[in-house]
This record gives structure tokens, sequence and C-alpha cells, in this order.
């Protein structure tokens, strides 16, 4: 008895010796962004970031490209450019070239949540160039461009201005009728990319893009937002009485800089037939900076900008739904809603691409201005 | 054969371990691909056909434990051959212990398909079958006791993972859940039906009476380890169909190893890895029972010496964890386990019930007449 317990537990321990090749850290080179670019000839080139632990090197990372057919196949194609093993696992960021975004980018995201070794938390992206620009750019100002995009992409999501970018928040809404996903949209500029807006889908295509105010705007949709930054610009009029200090600052237009300190959301559905929904979003927020001096010397003054915020809210708002009409997308998701309270319960994505355009939507959007900080 | 079991009073479990056993048993490897099941027969109605399972489950547990106390100490194997006589008796019990050994072979393949699509793909399924099969041996070896115990610290040290679930409810769309009641009543029992291969292995109750020590309180525990199970099944199926869009739910195998895939924390970032080697920790203890069911029963029936049993179906095992490793064999081991499952321990009790009753007022008229 001794002897056969004694035998299952050296086969216990031992059997993990049959595991596959060990895969040791210095002969890897762990993935950690990837960029994907269609070629003129439908080929597929990535883009890879990577580290390694290369003593040869004085830089632990690296960029590497290969051409294939699938990604995959591309993959190995790069990782013959180095002397170690591209190992996918911990790819925290992938982001797709404007014009293969517009191709679609469902056939990589097949790809990536097919294999499990791939986290469902990375984030995805898009570039207003090819992918190859915005990772290739930075190996000259000795940037991890890696790392940098991913807690700029983090930091922004986190912040609540920038909608979810992960790839299971982009797989989900992908994957919901009547909804259609965003994601952020980088640009490089003096060798950096930087993040400037977000990239409209139809489903899996590229479509439309907007800026970062309209990413925030929109996102209060999706989520409640707390401790966002939103600067917005109103007109100046209503206000010329309380300039403070003309002090030479641009004064054809005011441009606020608020914290939301709370912002939510709710859409309803009024009616069902001539298809009528309502939006109402309540913020609470801070000022934090006013493009010219102002004295909030009454509440009447207070009251006023509340006001001219939250036009300005909903004309945003509206500007997102012109953009969801012209392209027949949805990125507040009303086709959700819509679905939700049809009495079959069922609703395809082509019906609603057809009743889309003829939506009504009231936006009434409640600003309520907390403080203003020590000075009036 | 006799048809009631002397148990020596050291050998004796208390009834509340019970809870444990059933609720391990049930809760296996069908839990990690449940949800999408459910979502292709009733939508986002499956909290319905769940709840519509947990009631025929406890109709079920209920009849099973009439049948037991119809007896003063007998097991499901002793019943039928009180009741059909010797041959078919014993041919039926051959039936019910072949169920436990078919549901146990789906258990390993299905682990070693799960280790090598998520950890090791080149891992060859012979590896994780040794491992387990050595782990379940030594378990079983140990004796009834030891397989309650492990079952009791086992629970505690897997139950953590559902805390894991926590960050995947954060983004779950409430849409996903409406309009309510939509899936009809055929839908809703097939939904309610293919739940079946996640309530297998509660019919372990039905050998495992006569071990236990305070014959009232077993239907009590029976009933709310039901519940928990139900629940647990409930939670992760609702999280699901909330957090997977419809298209995804339907495609995805394992979509609660999925789930798991969103925890993230600073220290370790890939949690899934962790819960796939974990889940060993909930594999274990429902091997072992299944073994030792299966061991025990050759022993009532045919005499066989539990060790013997032991040894050659865990080889018969790993034998077939070499054989079948594609995923449709492994879909049709599964189907396969959970037809018979659902004929075996969701119809059949409801047919020996009258026999049963019948046989046990006759006996009783017999008894009277004789005095």
């Amino acid at each position: 008895m001794k002897r056969l317990l004694l035998t299952l537990i050296i086969c216990v321990v031992f059997l993990t010796s049959c595991l596959p090749p060990a895969q040791e850290l210095e002969s890897l080179a762990v993935v950690n962004t990837r960029g994907v670019d269609r070629l003129d000839n439908g080929d597929i080139e990535t883009t890879l970031l990577v580290y390694r632990f290369d003593q040869q090197s004085p830089q632990n990372y690296a960029a590497v490209s290969g051409v294939g057919k699938t990604l995959k196949g591309a993959r190995e194609t790069a990782s013959n450019n180095i002397n170690f093993r591209a190992s996918p696992g911990q790819i925290n960021t992938e982001v797709y070239g404007y014009e293969t975004a517009e191709h679609g980018i469902l056939h990589f995201m097949n790809g990536l949540v097919r294999d499990a070794k791939v986290s469902d938390t990375m984030n995805l992206a898009i570039s207003t160039e090819t992918a190859k620009d915005v990772l290739d750019e930075n190996i000259s100002t000795n940037l991890d461009i890696g790392n940098f995009l991913e807690s700029l992409i983090n930091q922004e999501v986190d912040e609540g201005r920038l909608p979810n970018a992960s790839l299971y928040t982009f797989s989900s809404t992908y994957g919901t009728t009547g909804h259609d996903p965003v994601l952020p949209l980088l640009e490089t500029k003096n060798g950096r990319p930087n993040l400037i807006g977000i990239g409209y889908f139809q489903k899996d295509r590229l479509v439309d893009s907007g800026g970062m105010t309209e990413a925030t705007i929109l996102n209060i949709t999706k989520e409640d937002i707390k401790n966002t930054p939103l600067e917005i610009t109103v007109p100046v009029e209503p206000f010329v009485e309380s300039i403070y200090h003309p002090d030479g600052s641009d004064l054809s237009e005011l441009t606020v800089e608020l914290t939301i300190v709370k912002g939510k959301s709710k859409t309803k559905v009024i009616d069902l037939n001539q298809p009528h929904f309502e939006v109402n979003t309540k913020i609470r927020a801070d000022i934090n900076e006013t493009s010219i001096i102002l004295a909030f010397t009454n509440e009447k003054i207070l009251h006023r900008l509340e006001n001219e915020l939250e036009k300005k809210i909903n004309s945003i708002f509206n500007q997102i739904l012109e953009k969801s009409k012209e392209n027949l997308i949805d990125p507040i998701g009303f086709g959700r809603y819509y679905r939700i309270n049809r009495p079959s319960g069922k609703l395809t994505d082509e019906e609603w691409k057809e009743i889309l355009p003829d939506i009504k939507v009231d936006f009434n959007t409640n600003i309520d201005i907390e403080n203003y900080g020590t000075i009036m | 054969m006799e048809i009631n079991l002397k148990v020596k009073p050291n050998l004796k479990i208390k009834t509340f371990y019970l809870f444990y056993i059933i609720s391990f048993i049930q809760i296996g490897i069908g839990l990690l691909g449940l949800p999408r099941i459910l979502y292709e027969h009733a939508k986002q109605d499956a909290w319905v056909s769940l709840l519509i399972g947990l009631g025929y489950l406890i109709l079920i547990m209920y009849v099973m434990v009439v049948i037991l106390r119809q007896y003063t100490n007998a097991d499901i194997l002793g019943i039928q051959v009180d009741v059909f006589g010797k041959w078919i008796g014993k041919f039926l019990g051959t039936i019910f212990i072949l169920h436990m050994g078919i549901a146990l072979f789906s258990l390993v393949i299905t682990y070693a398909q799960i280790i090598r699509v998520f950890m090791f793909p080149t891992l060859h399924p012979i590896v994780t079958g040794i491992l387990l099969v050595a782990l379940m041996i030594s378990g079983v070896l140990g004796g009834l006791k030891v397989i309650v115990g492990v079952t009791f610290v086992f629970f505690f040290s897997s139950i953590w993972l559902l805390l894991l679930l926590i960050p995947a409810t954060f983004h779950l769309d409430y849409t996903h859940y409406l309009p309510l009641f939509q899936a009809s009543l055929p839908e809703l029992l097939e939904g309610a039906r293919a739940t079946t291969y996640s309530y297998i292995g509660f019919e372990i109750l039905m050998l495992i009476y006569p071990f236990l020590e305070n014959k009232k309180t077993v239907l009590k525990t029976s009933l709310i380890s039901a519940v928990w199970t139900t629940m647990i099944l409930l939670i992760t199926t609702m999280i699901a169909i909330g957090f997977f869009s419809a298209e995804q739910l339907v495609l995805r195998d394992w979509s609660v190893l999925a789930l798991f895939k969103i925890a993230n924390f600073t220290f370790i970032e890939r949690f899934d890895f962790i819960v796939v080697a974990e889940w060993i920790m909930v594999i274990i203890p429902n091997m072992i029972l299944l073994m030792w069911a299966l061991t025990f029963g050759f022993k009532r029936l045919y005499r066989i010496p539990q060790k013997a049993t032991l040894y050659i179906s865990s080889i018969l095992i790993l034998i077939g964890t070499v054989m079948v490793t594609d995923h449709y064999s492994i879909q049709r081991v599964i189907d396969f386990s959970s037809q018979v499952g659902f004929w075996l321990i969701f119809v059949y009790p409801l047919v020996l019930l009258p026999f049963v009753l019948v046989k046990s007022h006759w006996r009783k008229k017999n008894k009277g007449m004789k005095t």
C-alpha cells in the first residue's frame, strides 16, 4: 500500500516534466503590442513590439514585422527576424490601420477570441495612418511604445473620457443587435502616438470618427462616469456682462473646463411605432477653468452657464445621432432598447438599419454646477 | 446478496457531509459549458429553465428518499434486487453503476481537453489522464471517510473561485435579459432537460444512504444542496448571458471559463490560467466519489474486490483518454452520458416508486398476517 502511494506521488510530481518544451523567459520574445495592416494584395502585415532579454542589445524592446495570409502566419514570419520565439500571451494592445479597419476587423478578432492564450482584457485601437507607422515611428524616439500605448488608453478609459476599448467589450457590442462598437483613434504627433478621439464602427467596419469630447459624451450613455475632465466651448454672448477682466484672451467664444463629478444617462423608449427615444442625462460638475475670466457674482450667471452647457452637450448628442443616421450605425445602442420593448423581443440588424434613419431622439441634459473653486 | 446493508458505526458518516457530497458531484465540468447549452434552448429565459429544473430535481430527490425509506438500511442496488428479483435487479444495478463510470470518463476527457486548449496545446492527454487517475486512486484507497474528507476540504478550497466572477459583473448589459418570458414552454422544458448533465451525480445519494448516520435529515440536506447547486448554476448562467452577446454565447464552448478571463489583478494578470488549474480541485472530489460508487457497486453486485475494480477501471479510463481526444468525440461521450443520466435519474425513480411502494405494502401485510 505504502509502495503504491509512493509510486502515485512520484507520478504526480514527475509528470510535470512531461509538459511541452519548457519556455524560458530568456528565449522568448514577449509580444506586447501588435499592429495589423492589410496590404493591397490582401496579405496581412503585422508589426510586433516585443520585449526580449538580449544581452547583445542595449534595448529590451524591439519592433519586428512580417507578412502572411493569416495573422498567425504573419507572426511567424515576423519572428523569423529575431532569434527569439514570439509569444502572444501578453499582447496588451492591438492597433489596426485606418484602411484595414474600414475593410472590417472581424477576421482578426476571431483569431484573438479563438486563441485561449490571448487575454480578453487587451485593448484595441485604430490609427489614422497605418499601424506600422504608429508602432515603428517610435523606435527613433526611444520610447517603449507598447507600455506607453497601454497606459495611455487605460488611463483615459479609467478617467471615463473614453468608452471601454477592450476586446471583450468590442466583441460583446459587436454581437449585440442594435448596438455598434467604437474604438479609440490614435494619431502620431512628434513621434508619439496621441489619442485624438474615437472611430465609429458599423459592426466590424470602421465608418466614421469623432473627437475626444464626443467620446466622453458618448461614454456617459454607456456607463456612469466619475471625476471625468471635459472641455466644452459655448457662445460668449450671454456672459459679456460678467467678464471680470478682459485680459487679451480670445473673446469670441467661451471654453469651460469641467470636472464631471458624476454623470449618468438613461435611455427610454417613448413610442415604438414611430420610433421615438428619450435620453435623459444628469451631470454634476465642478468648474476648473474658463478661457475668459468670469465672475460668478450671482446665481443667475451660473444658471445661464448651465443652460448654455446643456445646449452644447445636447448638440453634441445630436451630432452623434446625425452620424448614426448617416452611416447606419448605432453607437448609443438605441436598437437594444427598441428590441426589448418589442412584443416579439426579436430584431435583426438589417431590420434595425431600415428603421434607424427615421428614429426620433430627445436629448435632455441636466447639468448641475456645484463648485467653481475658491474665487467667485 | 443482502438487501439491507450492515454498516459498522465507525464507517458511518454524518448526514451533514451529504451537502458537500451532492453539491460537489453536481458542479463538475458541466457548469463550464452550461450557459451556452441553456441559452441555445431558452435564450434569455434560461433562468426559468433552471428553476423548472430545480423543481423537478426536488421532486426526484423526494421520490428517491421515499424509496429509500421503505427499507431499513438499503441502497438502490439492494432495492432493485428486492423488487425485480436477482437477475433483472442485478442487470439494472449494473446499468446504474456503468452510468457512473461513463460520467467519470467524460469528466476526465473533458478536463484533459480544457488543459490542452487553455494551457498546454502539445500535452498528451495521457499525462493529464495519469495525473488525475493517480490522485483519484490514492483518494479512493483511503476509503469512504477519506473521500468525504476530501470533498469537505476541497469545497472550501474551490468555492472562492466564484469571487473571481465579480469583475465580469461590472460589464453586464441588462438588455440581454430582456424581454422576459419569451421562450415557449417546450423551449423552457428543453432547457431544463439540457441541465441534466450538470445535475448528474446526485443519484449517489441512493448508494451512500446506508452509510449516513441520521436518516431523518437526509431529505433536508439533499434539498439544501440542490438549491445551492442551482444557485451557483443560476449565478454563472446569468452573468454569462449578461456579459456575452447572444452571438458570442452560442459559439463559446466554455463560456464560464471565458468569464474568468476578465479578472485581472496587478499581481496576477491572467486569472483564467489559475482557474483552469484550480478546477482540478472541483474535478478530483467528483472523480473520487464516482469511482467509489463504481467500486462499491461492483462489490455489492458481483463481490468483485473494490481494489480490482479500481485498478481495472483506472486502466480503462486511461486507455479511453488516449482514444477519445477530438472535440466531437468528447462531445458525443458527454451527450451519451447526459442522455443515459436523464432517463436513469430523472425518469427511472418515478417508475421504480410504485413498485417499491407496492412491495413494501405487500410485505407489511404479510408480516401482519404472520403475527
